[in-house]
């Protein structure tokens, strides 16, 4: 009987703590908010057969331009060019006032590391689906979810420096620590 | 049946035993790390559009190419220019770190008269006034510039001495070139034609000479290393053969590489098993035609037994000229006409800081470059009068500015316009000019900027290297190779010298591969002072954080 309870008791602390673990943990962990304007980026490359690198380019001089400044978006949203509910927020809240749309970055990384959109887009021809995922599929963003203790985003965990190994291990590039790290 | 306390311990074991299964631990680890990384006193790369800017590392003088990646005015990271002709892509940890320096705790950006600081007005009535009641020198650490050849000029109008040091780099072909009769400036190291480095104490796998070539050349396996020393150091592990002699047996190895002497002598003199003597006699003998080099530090007469070990082996070459009939020897064209000081390393005897008297200069000019020197203070000292100065151009508060009388802060890596004349190692003539990417801080001038103003001179640093280029320009040979594209065309091809100028300021190297080499006969010379004033060529006083790091967690090999 003695052998029982005790087994119980360990089995019920080791199951709590898994689930505080893999539940409890993310939720504390990580706070949530919206971005600004829901962004359908589907509707862009469907409807406007826009692709990634008409908004999202690299300069000339090798310089990635990240995410869109509200002028992209003001050159065709100037007025509603639909019905939807999202492009009229676009518009009226940011466009027409002037404002810079302050997007939540997911990509972030930590302040020792630079990566060179140019060299893996134009030298290596990775594809952006390659790091970004199916993003430009989506039909909404994605809520973002911010490591409280970090400040970074959850969503650049799919870009690990295990990640950057693991391809650069498979594409036999070598870059060492200095291709990477400032 | 209640809870006891047992039964919580149980729960807490269960649970403890549990935390490693989940992501708990790890995920605090990584986010801790993480957000040490942002804490606010601790310095931030800056953030922003990135770019890339082309130079020249002058650290040193191998003079390798650079891509400075900056975010705005400021360099985050340096990278090597992939194709350079002088740097073949390499860089050693040094340059990979330079982007550092500039934030190093020794900076100083006002002058210090006996460690105080004290306005550059003052400094320089002070100095000016015991410069023209005595007599002044002007030792350049990094010799072969147009700024070198300004310095010399100056001294010569002004009555005062242009010195070089010998450094323990050249050491072996400063005696070649004493042996020979020839300048030092002129001679090179045909380490293309050579199969193996017999090097004795020279660290030639750790930043040695131009590193890109001999890296490329021991990559390749086109050049193996035998390193003859006590201790086991980077090169000597890195060495297809390691003989580990005695420290202060060299000479027996030289001797037995003359072949004055036998094994079984050399093995009981040096304390190397006669077996591995046998085998590295033969490792070298076998491959082909060898080249001994000296790292520096021994008696004379080891240093001109090493020397003399490359008597007729054709390894030691003269840079000789691809046009003019070999009447002349090919250096960097030059602004001075008829003087022709101004190439790499001149060391012409009278200028070395070996054969000044002890006691015999005033006031002691160090330009010591951008790393903070090398000589040591005692041997520059004593070659000052009682009552006389040291004066230290230097950015850095370390080394021998720590201790000279008076340090003019001078711009860090990267913070004026500066030079990387032909490598001392190199066969073939090159130049290349390392634009400046950052602003100096207030209150640095260059060296020739503040001699100037002390002495009277009037030639500025860029008129000094806009007048090189235009020579350069005006001798019409030679090609350039620049950096950006990765293009290589003829000096010809250029409109104008501030044409070339222009591309020399946005990452350019100049470079004479047609220049032909000589033969140079050696015969040892008695004369010559046996205790040399002597410095590492990369002894530095001061290293950024990256260069500890990379020096310590590097593992050379060929990969």
């Amino acid at each position: 009987m003695m052998k029982h309870r005790v087994a119980l008791l360990f089995s019920l602390g080791f199951a709590c703590m898994l689930a505080a673990g893999w539940v409890g943990f993310p939720r504390t962990l990580y706070s949530s908010a919206r971005q600004p304007v829901d962004f359908n980026h589907r509707i862009h490359k469907d409807k406007a057969s826009q692709k990634c690198e008409d908004c999202h380019s690299i300069t000339s001089e090798g310089v990635f331009t990240g995410t869109p400044a509200l002028a992209n978006c003001a050159a065709c949203h100037a007025e509603p060019m639909g019905t939807s509910a999202n492009e009229k927020v676009l518009v009226a809240a940011w466009v027409k006032p002037g404002r810079e749309i302050p997007w939540r970055s997911y990509a972030r990384q930590p302040m020792n590391v630079h990566f060179s959109h140019a060299v893996h887009v134009n030298l290596g021809k990775l594809s952006c689906d390659r790091c970004h995922g199916a993003r430009g599929d989506s039909t909404t963003v994605a809520l973002y979810r911010e490591d409280r203790i970090s400040g970074y985003s959850r969503h650049a965990v799919s870009m690990t420096m295990t990640d950057c190994e693991d391809c650069h291990r498979q594409r036999g590039v070598e870059a060492g620590c200095l291709g990477c790290h400032k | 049946m209640g809870l006891t306390r047992r039964d919580f311990l149980t729960l807490g074991i269960g649970a403890a035993a549990a935390v490693p299964l989940t992501p708990i631990p790890w995920k605090l680890l990584d986010d801790t790390a993480k957000w040490s990384q942002n804490w606010s006193w601790i310095p931030r790369p800056p953030r922003g559009e990135r770019s890339v800017r082309y130079g020249t590392c002058t650290l040193c003088p191998a003079g390798c190419g650079i891509q400075a990646r900056c975010v705005g005015k400021n360099l985050i990271g340096i990278a090597p220019v992939a194709a350079h002709p002088v740097s073949h892509g390499a860089l050693c940890p040094y340059a990979f770190g330079a982007h550092q320096l500039p934030y190093h705790p020794a900076r100083i950006t006002q002058p210090l008269r006996h460690g105080n600081p004290a306005s550059l007005d003052t400094v320089v009535a002070e100095i000016a006034a015991r410069a023209k009641a005595g007599a002044f020198a002007i030792l350049d650490e990094r010799p072969g510039r147009a700024v070198s050849a300004a310095y010399q000029r100056l001294a010569a109008a002004h009555g005062g001495l242009y010195l070089v040091a010998d450094h323990t780099e050249t050491t072996t072909l400063q005696h070649f070139a004493d042996g020979s009769g020839r300048n030092l400036a002129d001679l090179g190291l045909a380490l293309e034609n050579v199969r193996t480095l017999v090097s004795f104490g020279a660290p030639v796998l750790e930043s040695w000479a131009t590193p890109g070539r001999v890296f490329a050349l021991w990559k390749s396996g086109q050049l193996e290393i035998v390193q003859v020393e006590a201790e086991l150091s980077k090169s000597a592990a890195l060495a297809s053969q390691w003989l580990p002699a005695r420290a202060g047996s060299e000479t027996y190895l030289a001797s037995l590489l003359a072949g004055a002497i036998g094994i079984a002598e050399a093995a009981e003199r040096t304390g190397v098993r006669s077996d591995k003597l046998a085998g590295a006699m033969r490792f070298i003998h076998d491959r082909g035609p060898w080249l001994a080099v000296s790292g520096g530090g021994f008696p004379l007469a080891v240093e001109q037994s090493i020397a003399g070990l490359n008597a007729g082996s054709g390894a030691i070459v003269a840079r000789a000229a691809s046009s003019a009939a070999g009447a002349r020897l090919a250096r960097v064209p030059d602004a001075s006409a008829g003087a022709r000081l101004s190439t790499v390393p001149d060391a012409s005897v009278d200028a070395r800081l070996s054969h000044v008297p002890d006691a015999s200069v005033d006031v002691l000019f160090i330009d010591h470059g951008l790393l903070g020197g090398s000589v040591s203070f005692d041997s520059l000292r004593s070659k000052v009068r009682r009552g006389g100065i040291v004066v230290s151009l230097s950015p850095y508060r370390a080394g021998v500015a720590a201790l000279a009388n008076f340090v003019i802060p001078t711009p860090a890596f990267a913070e004026s316009l500066d030079e990387a004349p032909t490598p001392w190692d190199a066969v073939s003539p090159s130049y290349a000019l390392a634009p400046a990417l950052l602003d100096p801080p207030a209150g640095a001038t260059t060296a020739l900027d503040f001699i100037n103003r002390v002495t009277g001179g009037d030639l500025p640093p860029e008129a000094a290297i806009r007048a090189k280029v235009g020579s350069l320009f005006a001798a019409r040979r030679g090609e350039v190779f620049t950096f950006a594209d990765r293009a290589t065309r003829p000096v010809t091809e250029f409109k104008s010298a501030p044409d070339l100028f222009k591309a020399f300021s946005t990452g350019a190297c100049w470079i004479d591969r047609d220049a032909k080499t000589v033969a140079v006969n050696y015969r040892p010379v008695s004369a010559g002072p046996e205790a040399r004033v002597v410095a590492p060529t990369r002894g530095t006083a001061i290293s950024p954080p990256l260069f500890t790091k990379l020096d310590q967690e590097s593992r050379i090999g060929r990969a």
